[in-house]
């Protein structure tokens, strides 16, 4: 080897940092190391992100603790808290910190040796904060909610809460139907975040010196803040009612917050970068909030609208720029229906070239069923990789038409042609099993768009795999199933069995299939048109040693089973029974933004198989009352910044 | 085309980004820092970063080598990509390798690493004398090390031959087999450095010298002449 070491002149530049020659001890003295030396996948522990902002001092600031009830690789994945995380360092009285739930081998050593829960970045004791929020994106991930708040030594109930402790907020889509959670949490956020925290924590840094019951009133008053404690709830025959509490006018339903404009709305400059490998790890930018597709079973659709788009140009900027600070090799151009972006087409025209200088590839999260999306996606390197994923939903026409999923037998055709045709040969296809009128005849037309598909790819290309996914329907709040009966842990197994079987009979091997365990679909369920007595349900399994319900290796129902026979509560109650439309429902306190009279008008077409359409593409107006779509004046087809499609 | 050999602790919590991340945390902080990598051929390119030996989870290095290929390189880059680098990295110190294709100097990194230095302390202190001293005399008996010593600041220092072969879980398992420890969260080991041995002309000790200088106040202005032509490189 040849290198030259020594030399003249001294300059005072390159010496290595302080930090990097501290004496062996700086690490002997971690008393976390030999718990983190002891687990599996300690790198979900480490911090080590490029990007973290440095923690702010002063008593105006509200210390604000972004909680994820998964693990870090899930959790630093959601692009929520990318967003908020960077929000919250922005606003001159807030800051941040994220944690993360630990894994049951971590929680056991913390319980052993007595060690609490602390934030990621600054390791600071969760009870230590003002608010820790949490963010509910899954009904299966409400036991870790508990896991968190007892290991960060916070009481887990919000009555037996004291002066010092903080206060525990939720929020994300679970926030729309929180009854399950009410107890456990002081006040949730409904609605978008750049819009709503800025006001919550404008008003924790002036209520410093409050009691907690002055602050949760004050939150209160507050649009899209729902403080449980404040609102009294009655179940009875005719379903669950809410009122104010007594002596208390807290103003019902609780409107969901929107940001009018993405575009005026907080976007950060700059992303947190993990160093460990995560689930998408990549830039994530939104494209767009919202969709109008309507598809009746989609509660993102319903619960986001109206559509707000950013302008292109001004998007393509930040990509570029976020691009450079981070280093990340890829971009996600992320929405609910990425494909529907007016503009994606001149975004992606506009991005590619710079990108590909940069060697980095773009990618999107979904595709829509028709050539248009396929050939785009076919343009983007990273995303011929590997796969190409559709997902049709259910397998006959009339059930397509029932969902209101607007993909006719000749996109689906389309689609998979000019898929093979671009060069891939993996194809998955998303279905769902048990949706509203389903029938064997529906599922036996599952397998044979599975057949089909494997056809068109052996037409076209020597070596095809096909491989069908099967979701068990959940009918969630909010949307115009809301009313509708779940199929039975039974039942559903059974059509899972059924279509393996239909698909064994084509041929062993040509077609793969996975169904979810129907299982934790029976529990997602019960939780997502949960109300508040589910409360002690939810306790006494995490009691019982219930976590991370959403993962396989963890999950037991037998557990939940005793935990709901324990309660007293009937769980099938919940899903299997389907409701009257003048039953008071456990989020009939929370508005969305679309009126309860489209989702049932919505439902009784679903029924005649009428399809609505989507009113960005023909100016027609399915009357919904979300704003956007009471008359259609928010989207004229000459938007300023925005583009047509190409 | 440069090749340029860096060194580069992996301080704190750092430690526990496992190996295969590594390259992803150098062409990251690069990509950040603007630095100009020379890419692989093929589908999918991406910057050329070979790594030492394996370092296992959990364990802070001081001077852990690797090698990337790079279009241009100055000093600047240098201290920029280091800024670039998330908490717990750094770079110890770097040069740019030369030589003939097939010739001595250009052999690749994982022949220059001969040995490897290791800090050994238990995590829990027996009372009376540490049972870490008779086992490193034992495995110097045995040939398994070449040499140990009292550490400054906590524990054993131990020099390994070949640490392709003989990572820190070498001893971990060869201290499980005795029954000194159980695992891993009763040892702490950090690796020193990986590099070539050099023994000490005053009084024969063994000690393993990282492969590249470090970084060092004439770092800078030596880097730069290098790259520049203006100086050549000598031992």
């Amino acid at each position: 080897m040849k290198c030259r070491n020594e030399s003249a002149a001294p300059e005072q530049r390159a010496v290595p940092r302080e930090e990097a020659v501290q004496p062996a001890l700086f690490e002997y003295g971690d008393e976390m190391w030999p718990l983190l030396s002891n687990v599996k996948r300690s790198s979900r522990y480490a911090g080590c992100e490029y990007g973290a902002l440095p923690p702010k001092d002063g008593n105006s600031i509200v210390r604000f603790c972004l909680a994820f009830p998964d693990v870090y690789e899930i959790g630093m994945s959601y692009l929520g808290f990318q967003i908020l995380y960077f929000l919250l360092k922005h606003l001159p009285c807030g800051d941040a910190d994220r944690v993360y739930c630990p894994w049951t081998d971590l929680e056991e050593q913390m319980r052993e040796r007595g060690t609490p829960l602390t934030s990621l970045e600054n390791a600071r004791p969760l009870r230590e904060f003002d608010v820790v929020g949490f963010t509910l994106q899954y009904e299966l991930s409400y036991t870790n909610v508990l896991t968190m708040l007892d290991l960060g030594r916070i009481p887990l109930l919000s009555a037996d809460r004291a002066e010092e402790d903080p206060l525990v907020a939720a929020g994300g889509v679970g926030a729309l139907s929180p009854e399950p959670l009410a107890p456990f949490v002081d006040f949730f956020c409904v609605g978008d975040g750049e819009e709503l925290l800025p006001d919550v924590i404008a008003l924790l840094s002036g209520a410093k010196g409050l009691s907690r019951r002055e602050k949760l009133e004050r939150l209160s008053e507050i649009e899209g803040v729902y403080v449980p404690s404040l609102v009294e709830c009655d179940v009875g025959p005719g379903g669950v009612h809410f009122r104010s509490a007594e002596g208390r006018n807290v103003a019902l339903p609780v409107r969901r917050r929107i940001v009018g404009s993405l575009d005026d709305a907080f976007f950060p400059e700059m992303l947190l970068v993990p160093s460990g490998g995560i689930v998408h790890d990549r830039v994530a930018v939104e494209l767009f909030r919202g969709c109008t597709r309507g598809c009746r079973f989609c509660q993102a659709g319903m619960v986001t609208r109206p559509v707000r788009e950013r302008s292109v140009r001004p998007l393509a900027e930040r990509i570029v720029s976020l691009v450079e600070k981070t280093g990340w090799e890829e971009v996600g151009l992320l929405s609910l229906a990425s494909c529907d972006y007016s503009g994606i087409g001149e975004l992606v025209r506009e991005l590619s070239p710079m990108l590909a200088a940069k060697n980095v590839k773009l990618s999107l999260p979904s595709l829509r069923m028709d050539a248009f999306s396929v050939n785009l996606a076919a343009e983007m390197e990273s995303m011929r990789r590997g796969g190409i994923t559709f997902a049709p939903e259910a397998g006959t026409q009339r059930l397509r038409d029932v969902i209101n999923k607007g993909v006719t037998e000749e996109d689906f055709e389309t689609s998979l042609r000019t898929a093979f045709s671009k060069g891939w040969d993996r194809v998955k296809l998303y279905f769902m099993m048990g949706l509203p009128t389903e029938t064997d005849e529906d599922l036996d037309g599952i397998v044979r768009l599975a057949e089909r598909a494997y056809t068109i790819g052996k037409g076209i290309k020597k070596r095809v795999q096909v491989a069908v996914s099967l979701a068990g329907f959940v009918p969630k709040p909010h949307t115009p199933f809301q009313w509708e009966a779940q199929l039975s842990v039974d039942e559903l197994r059974r059509r899972g069995r059924y279509v393996k079987n239909r698909l064994n009979e084509v041929g062993r091997g040509k077609i793969s299939l996975k169904y979810h365990e129907p299982e934790q679909t029976f529990l997602e369920g019960v939780f997502a048109r949960g109300d508040r007595r589910l409360a002690s349900v939810l306790l006494a399994a995490w009691r019982k040693g219930a976590r991370f319900d959403g993962w396989t290796e963890t999950f037991s129902f037998a557990r939940w089973m005793e935990a709901f026979e324990e309660s007293g509560v009937d769980p099938h109650d919940y899903v299997s029974r389907e409701r009257s439309r003048d039953e008071g429902l456990p989020w009939d306190h929370i508005s969305a933004g679309v009126a309860k009279e489209f989702l049932w008008r919505e439902r009784l077409r679903s029924r005649e198989g009428i399809l609505s359409p989507d009113c960005r593409e023909d100016g027609a107006c399915a009357s919904c009352g979300a704003a956007c779509l009471a008359c259609g004046a928010c989207f004229p087809p000459e938007r300023e910044g925005g583009a047509s499609r190409a | 085309m440069l090749r340029v050999r860096l060194t580069y602790a992996k301080r704190g919590r750092a430690c526990f980004i496992p190996h295969i991340a590594i390259p992803s945390v150098f062409s990251r902080s690069g990509n950040r820092a603007g630095i100009s990598f020379q890419l692989s051929e093929g589908f999918s390119p991406r910057p050329r970063i070979s790594l030492g030996p394996e370092l296992p989870v959990g364990v802070p290095a001081l001077s852990e080598p690797l090698e990337v290929r790079l279009l241009s390189f100055s000093a600047d880059d240098l201290l920029r990509w280091d800024r670039a680098l998330p908490p717990g990295f750094f770079f110890a110190g770097a040069c740019v390798v030369i030589g003939e294709p097939g010739s001595t100097e250009a052999k690749s990194l994982n022949k220059w690493c001969e040995a490897s230095s290791c800090i050994l302390a238990l995590r829990e202190n027996p009372v009376g004398a540490s049972p870490l001293e008779p086992f490193l005399r034992e495995m110097k008996d045995q040939g398994e090390i070449l040499a140990f010593e009292r550490a400054e600041y906590v524990g054993f220092r131990c020099i390994l031959e070949n640490p392709a072969q003989r990572s820190p879980g070498f001893l971990v398992k060869a201290l499980q087999k005795r029954g000194i420890i159980e695992g891993w969260p009763d040892i702490f080991i950090l690796r020193e450095a990986v590099g070539r041995l050099d023994v000490s002309e005053s009084n024969g000790t063994l000690r393993v010298r990282p492969l590249t200088p470090p970084f060092s106040p004439e770092f800078e202005r030596e880097i730069e002449k290098v790259v520049t032509g203006e100086s050549a490189l000598s031992e």
